[in-house]
């Protein structure tokens, strides 16, 4: 074979084995296609991917197949060269024996060497028996077909499990922009109303239609633009058909989003709500064009801001922007045509049109949004029929001196209150009617409620009409008229209107709801009547006060001047005189004003009235017009001599009548500060008055029981129940006297104690930066003992215990230092303070202690107290006061006490300075006032236990303590030696007790020569059990206890044994009286507690 | 393991330990909730079963706890749900939906009073409060969500012994105003 022709066959080997590499590439990239499809096919069909998600990820893909097409083509462009193709072949054929390169490379070498042609000549032995296709890559092709199956395999695997919907999450992956949506079992059919835009203040209904799966849920979410989102559960798909759910929003108050969900429905939309204000005007110029005879400027007015004047005849042209689209607008004045405005601007918002206006008192704008709103809204002005003055400026129209404006704004005013008496009118039968509606149910009434619910949105427009009115008309009424027409009024609306919807069940409480909002609403429109009609009336006087002051101040500059000059003999110069003058004319204005408010307010205010008349009738009698002007004509003719009698009389008869205006105002306050005092005074005796009633009664159920041993208990019943009928009667008569403090019982005075005290922990965070405040934070509050005399009536009375409220600890140090005049001891009561009966179980409140700076803690400290109450109604912050109760209320709380005398009665609580009495039958001692000064009073001791706790720091204070001082060694025994341990209950008593009946009873056992050792030890180690307990160490109490009763076990034994040999075989008395008879030994009223002890220890061991 | 992690995710999301927390049980809307504290004698509370109330919508929300403390002078009004036995490891979170006001809400710790034998579902009475949570105090025109937890990370020794002693625990509102309350949510954050 020439080298020429083998060159041939190795480029044809080399195309066909760059083709065979190709085609293996081309298994492989398809493979990989083919898994990507697959997961994102499933990523789809599990997440529902969005259009970007599956135009993400369809990018992916295509780049993928982009690179292996890149990779393949990349592949088919590489060609081999001869040689190349010869190795491959020599690599696969190695019996070849490197024959075929060798034979290439002598081939090509120009030196014609003779060995080098034979070789060439010789050719490649076999080369026509080689089975070329034993070249190709056949573990690569397998390779390349098995990865191609497994993707066909992964493709198609899950449309075995999910069928359509897995393929349609590989079309939906395959082809990004179809609109096919994923396939679920349930569907949202439609949504209503869509994004959407709605009218601010209107309800709005969202509603869905969808078909789907038995049991699937209907969820709504809404997200407010001004507020937190909510979710809603409408119910649950029943399955048949199609179904609509619905959620009514009463009212809208501004943008929304929201959504529905449904079951596995994909990718539920979120669409907008968009609140849309009613139409109004944004602004309003109007522009005025007097006739020109009138020789007057035109000006332009600011419609909304009112003030304006137009005179007759005037071209009014009306620049109108509303705040919304219009799709029409029209302006007209009373006694003319309406006049079509036309839009100025896109979107049509702004309008323009002109009219003369002839008559009158307002424009008048009618139109209609492009949403098909009426829009209605009216600009008042005053029509100016007089000639123009003749200094008028060319700066526009300026407004006449004389009074008529008042007069524009008082009309405005009036009819202003005489609609909200309307809306108050209208709200009264509303409520009436829903009372009687509620009256009929459960019957259903759907019409009556319907009636009510149309009525209340009426009242709704005629307030929001008020509203509309030009500004300044309602006043200080506005912002609550404002308010309840956006909460209350369409909230009663829609509550009305829903109550012959609502559930049978509900229908009560929607109506009850409805009702009390419509009371809430007559309550604060009332109020706002009474107000609104006060506020004029004291702004008007006030007004006039002031503009009297004025005439005063300006009279007194005149005099002074007028003085000056006469003084000096100078001119005083017209200056002066045309002062005077313009003070003459302002009285003028002032007495018509006077005459014109008096009209005004007599129907508010019949005082103020006759004032007002009664000055302006002064001012006429007394001349004082006359004296100025007398006054002004003599300074201007530069005589003030003769002007300053004038002056000076006219201004005596000023002040006088500015006196009149000071007394009779200082004489309404009086009013309203006697009225007050009557009030207090009334309260007081119908105080003194239910007292009397009681001790009468008192007196009555005495005198019963005197009879009782005479058989009277009928008739004692019979007062009781008087008694009862007396006090019911009482209470509904006076509900402002919650509690009468008499009872009928005989008293428990001191001794008596709470077995059953328990604490409540509260968690408490202190509030920041509250434990560095310094002393200036210190509130000082000081009470005199005038105005404590009740307290004194209190102390000499008490009933049953009064209930608690709902109570807590404060979270900051207190910063009230109070300071109280105690009664003197001859002032209180002789027989003490009456004492209620406790409670038998207490409740504690505690907490850890606040941080407080020293500096406040010492400055903050109330003084010692004897504003004594038997008991109160505690509730809310517990906190210390400036009243003692008796009742053992205190809380333990979380603040140390002051460090004073505290009195009253109390639970264990905090360590103290206490001179009370301490009623909890056990508790500890918590950690409290570090100061405590030790002193001792002979107040008498009582039963009970007290432990101290942790840092607690016990010494000698006054008061009759429970549980003896036992505390410690320095405790309440004031670091005397501990009182007697067998005082009544302790336990350190009951250790006591053991450790002397023992000591007894082994002296007892050797006077008879018994051999009871072990007695001794036992009473030993009683005692060491005693020790432990007072000292605290509770740990050491078990132990000794253990060595005492083992050591008594021993005695036992010991002397059931027999007497010792010394004895001569007589038998001592058997001592069996040592364990089992020491309940019985034990005096009466301990018995019980020692045979706990022994069962304790038995159980203890 | 994407998959897996949301599902993690999702299984982890905690039980709503409070009944009826929604007010939406349709035989009876306040059940497993207490007002009716006539039990306890007193006066201030006499009635205040009455002043606690299901509404059938109040703004946006349907089927809300009113908790009317109006017209109450002080006392106020209060209402409780039905007792959650506490676990003395646990931590708890309470959300809730709320709007009015002012009004406290806090978790009361209840243990047994003594000499009641202790049962899977205590009744009224047998219980004795020996622990509050930090109370939250709130006051809102709106509506807001208020989340207020149990117990405190930092507990000192006292506050340890009160909360060794509790064995139930209920979420406890109490409001001087008008206080309207839905979706409580209850959960064991531990």
């Amino acid at each position: 074979m020439s080298p020429e022709r083998l060159t041939e066959q190795l480029a044809r080997l080399g195309g066909w084995l760059r083709r065979r590499r190709a085609g293996d590439e081309a298994l492989y990239g398809l493979a990989a296609l083919m898994a990507g499809l697959w997961l994102f096919g499933l990523t789809d069909l599990l997440l529902r991917l969005g259009r970007a998600g599956r135009v993400a990820t369809w990018t992916l893909l295509l780049g993928g197949a982009g690179a292996a097409l890149w990779w393949i083509r990349r592949t088919l462009a590489h060609r081999l060269t001869p040689q190349g193709v010869a190795v491959t072949v020599e690599r696969t054929f190695p019996e070849l024996d490197n024959r075929l390169i060798n034979l290439l490379q002598f081939a090509g070498d120009p030196s014609r060497d003779a060995f080098k042609r034979a070789y060439v000549r010789e050719g490649v032995p076999g080369w026509e028996r080689l089975d070329l296709r034993r070249m190709a890559n056949r573990r690569a092709r397998r390779n390349g077909l098995i990865a191609v199956l497994a993707g066909a395999a992964l493709l198609l695997l899950p449309a075995a499990f999910g069928g359509r919907a897995w393929a349609t999450a590989v079309w939906r992956i395959v082809n990004p922009f179809s609109d096919v949506r994923p396939v679920s079992l349930t569907h949202i059919l439609s949504v209503e109303p869509g994004s959407a835009a709605v009218r601010r203040g209107e309800p709005l209904t969202l509603r869905c239609t969808v078909r789907g799966f038995a049991g699937h849920a209907v969820r709504l979410d809404i997200r407010p633009a001004d507020g937190e989102a909510a979710t809603y559960a409408l119910g649950t798909i029943a399955g048949s058909g199609e179904e609509t759910f619905a959620h009514a929003v009463p009212r809208v108050t501004g943008d929304l989003k929201y959504r529905f969900r449904a079951g596995d429905a994909p990718s539920p939309a979120w669409y907008s709500v968009t609140a849309r204000p009613p139409p109004a005007l944004e602004s309003a110029l109007v522009t005025v064009r007097p006739p020109e005879r009138l020789g007057v400027e035109p000006r332009v007015f600011d419609g909304l801001a009112g003030g304006i004047t137009i005179p007759r005849g005037s071209v009014v042209t009306v620049d109108a922007t509303g705040n919304v689209a219009l799709r029409a607008l029209s302006v007209r004045a009373a006694g003319g045509a309406a006049a079509a405005l036309r839009p100025a601007d896109t979107p049509a918002r702004t309008w323009r049109g002109t009219l003369t206006v002839t008559d009158g008192a307002a424009l008048r704008l009618e139109g209609e949004s492009v949403h098909g709103e009426p829009l209605r809204a009216e600009i008042p002005y005053r029509l100016w029929t007089e000639p123009p003055p003749e200094d008028a400026t060319a700066a526009g129209v300026r407004a006449p001196a004389a009074v008529p404006e008042p007069e524009e704004r008082e009309n405005r005013e009036r009819a202003a209150l005489q609609s909200l008496e309307r809306v108050i009118a209208l709200q009264r039968e509303n409520i009436e009617r829903t009372r009687r509606a509620l009256s009929r149910l459960p019957e259903p009434e759907a019409e009556v409620w319907r009636e009510a619910a149309a009525a209340q949105r009426g009242i709704r427009d005629l307030a929001g009409s008020l509203l509309n009115a030009p500004p300044g008309v309602l006043g200080n009424m506005a912002p609550t008229v404002r308010r309840l027409c956006a909460d209350e009024m369409p909230q009663a609306a829609a509550l009305l209107a829903g109550v012959p919807e609502a559930a049978e069940a509900a229908r009560a409480a929607s109506g009850s709801r409805a009702l009390q909002l419509q009371e809430k609403i007559l309550r604060l429109l009332t109020f706002t009547d009474v107000a609104a009609a006060q506020a004029g009336v004291e702004r008007r006087v006030d007004a006039l006060s002031a503009l009297l002051d004025a005439l005063v101040a300006g009279e007194q500059t005149v005099v002074r001047d007028a003085a000056r000059a006469a003084e000096t003999q100078t001119a005083p110069g017209a200056p002066l005189a045309a002062r005077q003058d313009d003070l003459a004319a302002d009285l003028t204005d002032f007495q018509k004003a006077c005459r014109r408010d008096a009209e005004t307010i007599r129907a508010n205010d019949e005082t103020f009235a006759v004032l007002l008349l009664e000055t302006a009738d002064a001012i006429e009698d007394r001349k004082i017009r006359n004296h100025m002007l007398l006054a002004a004509e003599k300074l201007d003719t530069g005589v003030p001599d003769a002007a300053l009698p004038h002056a000076r009389r006219a201004l005596e008869d000023l002040e006088t009548l500015r006196a009149r205006f000071d007394t009779v105002q200082a004489s309404a306050e009086a009013a309203k500060d006697e009225a007050m005092r009557e009030a207090l005074a009334e309260a007081r005796a119908k105080l003194e008055k239910i007292r009397e009633l009681h001790s009468k009664a008192l007196e009555a159920m005495d005198s019963v029981r005197e009879q009782r041993d005479a058989g009277s208990e009928a008739a004692e019943d019979l007062m009781e129940e008087e008694y009862r009928e007396l006090l019911r009667n009482t209470r509904e008569a006076m509900l402002e006297v919650p509690k009468d403090l008499h009872i009928f019982m005989e008293l428990n005075v001191a001794n008596e104690l709470v077995e059953d005290v328990f604490s409540i922990f509260q968690e408490i965070e202190q509030q920041e930066g509250s434990d560095t405040v310094d002393a200036g934070a210190v509130n000082e509050q000081a009470y005199s003992k005038e105005g404590m005399e009740n307290y004194l009536e209190a102390m000499e009375e008490a009933e049953g215990r009064l209930d608690d409220m709902e109570m807590w600890l404060g979270d900051k140090p207190d910063r009230d230092k109070i300071t109280g005049e105690a009664f003197d001891r001859e002032e209180l009561p002789e027989d003490g303070i009456a004492l209620g009966a406790l409670g038998t179980e207490v409740e504690d409140l505690i907490s850890d202690l606040l941080e407080e700076s020293e500096e406040l803690g010492e400055d903050a400290g109330d003084s010692a107290m004897n504003f004594n109450v038997p008991d109160w109604e505690a509730g809310w912050e517990v906190a210390e006061g400036e009243t003692v109760t008796y009742s053992a209320k205190g809380k333990s709380g979380n603040e140390r006490p002051d460090h004073k005398e505290q009195a009253g009665r109390s639970n264990v609580g905090r360590q103290g300075m206490a001179s009370g009495e301490t009623a909890a039958g056990s508790g500890t001692i918590q950690e409290g006032d570090e100061n405590v000064e030790a002193r001792r009073t002979q107040d008498p001791t009582q039963d009970g236990q007290v432990d101290a706790e942790g840092e607690a720091d016990t010494r000698a204070t006054g008061g009759g303590k429970l549980g003896t001082g036992k505390a410690d060694d320095v405790g309440m025994g004031g670091g005397t030696r501990r009182m007697d341990a067998t005082e009544a209950g302790s336990r350190e008593g009951m250790e006591a007790l053991m450790a002397k009946r023992a000591d007894t009873v082994y002296a007892r056992a050797s006077l008879q020569n018994v051999r009871a050792d072990s007695l001794k030890a036992a009473a030993h180690h009683l005692r060491q059990a005693n020790d432990a307990l007072a000292q605290g160490r509770i740990e050491q109490v078990r132990e000794h206890r253990k060595q005492a009763l083992a050591a008594l076990r021993r005695a036992e034994t010991e002397l059931t044994a027999g007497t010792a040999g010394a004895l001569g075989g007589q038998t001592a008395p058997v001592l069996d009286d040592v364990m089992a008879g020491g309940p019985e030994e034990a005096p009466p009223e301990y018995r019980e507690r020692v045979a706990e002890y022994y069962k304790a220890l038995h159980e203890a061991l | 393991m994407l998959l897996a992690g949301l599902l993690a995710c999702a299984g982890y999301a905690g039980d709503n330990l409070c009944e009826n927390g929604s007010f939406d049980d349709p035989s009876d809307p306040l059940k497993a909730w207490t007002a009716d504290y006539g039990w306890t004698g007193n006066t201030f509370y006499e009635d205040n079963y009455r002043r606690v109330s299901v509404v059938p919508q109040e703004g946006v929300k349907r089927n809300v706890l009113l908790v009317d403390g109006r017209g109450t002078k002080d006392a106020g009004t209060k209402v409780e749900s039905r007792p959650i036995p506490f676990d003395p490891g646990g931590r708890y979170r309470c959300t809730v939906q709320f709007k009015g006001g002012p009004a406290r809400m806090y978790f009361a710790g209840y243990a047994w009073k003594p000499g009641v034998r202790p049962t899977e579902k205590p009744e009224p009475g047998q219980l004795r409060p020996v622990y509050k949570s930090k109370a939250e105090i709130q006051h809102s025109r709106s509506w807001r969500t208020v989340s207020f937890g149990f117990p405190l990370k930092d507990l000192s020794d006292l506050g340890r012994r009160h909360l060794e002693r509790v064995r139930f625990i209920t979420v406890y509102i109490w409001s001087n105003g008008e206080t309207y309350v839905d979706d409580v949510e209850v959960e064991r954050l531990n």
